[in-house]
């Protein structure tokens, strides 16, 4: 885990997240050949996502997370954040499976978030998609977490 | 007998700043609403140069207004359909990066449209009134 600073909030916060994922959601059980599906790249874009090949599948998105910041004590700046996380993959039981190891990998481990400073992590939506290109046929999945961090404030006049 | 309301002041407080706080938080999800359809458009836009995907690009227009432009020419052929045509094979291309195939000579038969705008918008629209549902609820708990 990697210390929160207000001066690394972005990165901090992404790769604590990142490692997170990365940690626990590598691979997922199916019902169809081949049995099981491992995650093959965690990137930090969807324009990573290259449509190249089915071997490229499935691919982990861990966003950069937003930091919307507003005053909350003299001293305290408040930031309400948002961070998606997204699963590309060929098959829609692996997608659904993926959604619901990164959902379960958060939850687990807010309280280990809680000591780096992030509090109230919460599922604030989930959402589905498909798109076809050439003939791959990517199913999407995704969350998005909020989440509230404190930093003192600088002060100036 | 004396009747006495109190509260009014902060009342007033809450009134005052939820049209403030309405107009961010509408502001603050028309964005949010937008990037999703960019994104969903440039997963469903076609690839051959990867041109017409890099071409599409959300900006803020007026007071919460956004607009999706797609800057690529043929943008506007795969999105509303065109009649099958032969292409020079030299023009899939992926700009400032070589061919996109080994042998560029010749011509290819090109003949199906995929519209990439409409459906994004499609898949996002359904979702819209919910979002900004939600967006007025949290401004409105903002004005409390």
């Amino acid at each position: 885990m990697v210390e929160i600073t207000k001066s690394t909030l972005v990165s901090s916060i992404w790769s604590n997240f990142y490692d997170r994922i990365k940690d626990q959601v590598t691979s997922v059980d199916i019902s169809i050949s081949p049995g099981s599906q491992t995650i093959q790249t965690y990137a930090s874009s969807y324009s990573q996502v290259t449509f190249t090949s089915k071997s490229n599948f499935p691919i982990l998105v861990i966003n950069s997370p937003k930091v919307p910041q507003e005053q909350f004590t003299l001293g305290k700046t408040k930031v309400n954040g948002t961070i998606d996380i997204e699963v590309y993959a060929t098959n829609s039981q692996a997608a659904d499976k993926f959604l619901d190891a990164i959902n379960n990998a958060i939850e687990t481990y807010k309280g280990d978030f809680a000591d780096l400073g992030l509090h109230q992590i919460e599922l604030d939506d989930s959402n589905s998609d498909f798109v076809e290109q050439g003939d791959i046929k990517t199913h999407i999945r995704g969350s998005r977490f909020r989440f509230v961090y404190y930093f003192s404030r600088t002060t100036a006049y | 007998m004396t009747i006495r309301v109190e509260g009014l002041n902060k009342f007033s407080g809450f009134i005052r700043n939820l049209p403030k706080n309405l107009d961010k938080g509408i502001g603050k999800e028309s964005e949010s609403f937008m990037g999703d359809v960019q994104k969903s458009a440039k997963l469903r836009a076609p690839r051959d140069t990867k041109g017409l995907k890099d071409s599409i690009h959300v900006e803020l227009t007026g007071k919460n207004e956004w607009t999706l432009f797609v800057d690529s020419p043929h943008g506007v052929f795969q999105e509303e359909g065109f009649r099958p045509h032969p292409i020079p094979i030299e023009w899939l291309t992926i700009p400032g990066k070589g061919p996109h195939i080994s042998n560029p000579k010749g011509w290819i038969t090109v003949s199906k449209s995929t519209p990439f705008v409409r459906p994004a918008l499609e898949h996002n629209l359904s979702k819209l009134a919910q979002r900004m549902g939600n967006a007025t609820q949290r401004a409105v708990k903002g004005g409390k």
